[in-house]
């Protein structure tokens, strides 16, 4: 401080600027600078400002201190939390906590304390290691398998599934398998298996109506047959016994070749081959239109459920 | 490099990026096991065994998450199995001044050093009065300088809580020393 302080005669003859705050900056300096060294004046103008009603008495933290603890409590333990959660310094422009420092000499010991503390900290987190430290731990984690991340897990597993595209079929429908179950009961293998048999029994009855059907074909042909061999007897075209010999050996063969056809057809069915069984239908139907031309134009008819089927 | 850098090299198990990680964090990860340890010899093998940790599961680091609270984390579990498997020897509570690596230091002036290793020792002994978790978090927050959301997150509570856990161990800590020091030694 270069500045000259005022003196106590100065004081005492400005006491009305000073209760009106009207000195200058100046002025106000200096006559900070003279009480911080003169109690006398110091004592003068306390008594003088608490008369004129602008100021506490000197003596009066006491009574604010009783005030405080009957309204709000000890403000002590709410200013040391509002500096220990200051990360740097305390700023100037937090008033209330500066206000507080300023009259409570504890707290503004705590703040100090916990300044030095906050640095010591800090400093105390820099520590010189052990020289020999970096080698040993080098030389022990090279000698330790690493544990694999379950992402790592997975890549892996991928990679070696690129390599294995059957494998990764399976684990497809490994994985698959659960939310199959889950969510469509059809897929469940028992009722697959009821749905088959289900679909088993239907080709058996198809492959035994197709017998009906080729049955009645062929008898239907037979008597056809028969009929134009009967008129063609009467009317001396055909040499009688050989052409009706002739006749029962091809009724004989096509029933014959029928018969096997449709017995196949009805087996394959039974054992779910179903595409098998529909093939030697369709062969047993061709037999018997080959053994009457006239059967054709129904057989194409029927012919088409087998397609169907 | 930043420390999510190096992490991730050393993940694609990059030797040169794992000696220099070891390099560069050998030294915090030596201060946070020397808190659970409390004495030179057992922090060193407890450094060790922190960095075996980590290399071992660092398959399973996340890159999204703190590079440093993972790490933190680890070598916290590691401590805490340390303190119970009760290898923290009682003898060694109180250690040696010659002994301890941060206290001779010829860079400083006689009376520097001797008010630095006069608030160490009060520091040293206020945090070991301190309860396990306000000294956990004064490690954490304080030494370590782990934000308040990574502190969260590593010890599974809400941000708000480790907030106040911290300024609730900053204010008992401060209580401490003053309990433990006289003025002069504050000055």
């Amino acid at each position: 401080m270069n500045r000259q302080s005022v003196s106590c005669s100065w004081v005492r003859e400005h006491l009305l600027e000073i209760f009106d705050g009207t000195i200058s900056g100046e002025d106000r300096h200096r006559l900070s600078d003279h009480l911080d060294g003169c109690a006398a004046c110091a004592d003068m103008l306390s008594e003088a400002m608490f008369d004129a009603g602008q100021a506490p008495r000197k003596d009066s933290e006491e009574s604010l201190r009783r005030i405080l603890a009957a309204t709000s409590g000890e403000p002590c333990t709410d200013a040391l939390e509002r500096i220990v959660s200051i990360e740097t310094t305390i700023p100037e422009s937090d008033e209330l906590l500066t206000g507080h420092l300023e009259h409570c000499p504890i707290c503004r010991r705590k703040a100090d304390v916990w300044a030095w503390v906050r640095a010591e900290l800090h400093a105390m987190a820099e520590l010189d290691v052990p020289a020999s430290l970096t080698a040993a731990v080098l030389g022990r984690t090279s000698r330790v398998e690493r544990e694999a991340g379950w992402r790592d897990w997975i890549r892996s597993l991928g990679e070696s599934l690129v390599r294995r595209p059957r494998a990764a079929l399976e684990l497809g429908y490994l994985f698959a398998l659960p939310f199959m179950l889950l969510f469509h009961p059809a897929a469940v293998p028992g009722h697959f298996m009821e749905t088959r048999m289900t679909h088993v029994s239907e080709f058996t009855s198809l492959a035994q109506d197709e017998a009906v059907l080729a049955a009645a074909g062929l008898g239907r042909a037979v008597d056809e047959k028969t009929r134009s061999l009967r008129s063609r007897l009467a009317q001396g075209w055909v040499d009688s016994i050989q052409t009706v010999d002739q006749f029962y050996c091809e009724i004989r063969d096509v029933s014959g070749a029928v018969k096997t056809e449709v017995k196949l057809a009805a087996t394959a069915c039974s054992t779910g081959q179903f595409d098998r069984g529909i093939r030697h239908a369709g062969a047993a139907w061709n037999a018997i239109k080959s053994f009457d031309p006239e059967a054709e134009s129904s057989g194409t008819t029927e012919g088409g459920t087998h397609g169907t089927e | 490099m930043t420390l999510t850098e190096i992490l991730r090299q050393c993940k694609r198990n990059d030797k040169l990026a794992w000696e220099r990680f070891v390099r560069d964090y050998q030294g915090r990860i030596y201060r946070i096991a020397f808190t659970y340890a409390r004495n030179p010899e057992d922090a060193g093998d407890l450094t060790q065994e922190i960095f075996i940790r980590i290399y071992r599961k660092i398959g399973q680091w996340r890159e999204d998450e703190s590079a440093m609270a993972w790490i933190i984390a680890i070598a916290r579990n590691l401590g805490i199995d340390h303190v119970r498997r009760g290898k923290v020897r009682a003898t060694d509570r109180t250690v040696p001044m010659e002994e301890h690596p941060d206290i001779a230091d010829p860079r400083q002036n006689p009376a520097e050093a001797c008010m630095r290793d006069s608030r160490r020792r009060i520091l040293r002994k206020a945090l070991d009065s301190l309860s396990d978790i306000s000294r956990e978090i004064i490690l954490l927050k304080d030494m370590q300088g782990l934000s308040l959301d990574d502190i969260a997150r590593m010890l599974g509570i809400p941000i708000g809580t480790a907030k106040s856990r911290s300024n609730r161990a900053r204010s008992e800590l401060v209580h401490a020393v003053l309990a433990l020091s006289s003025p002069e030694q504050l000055l």
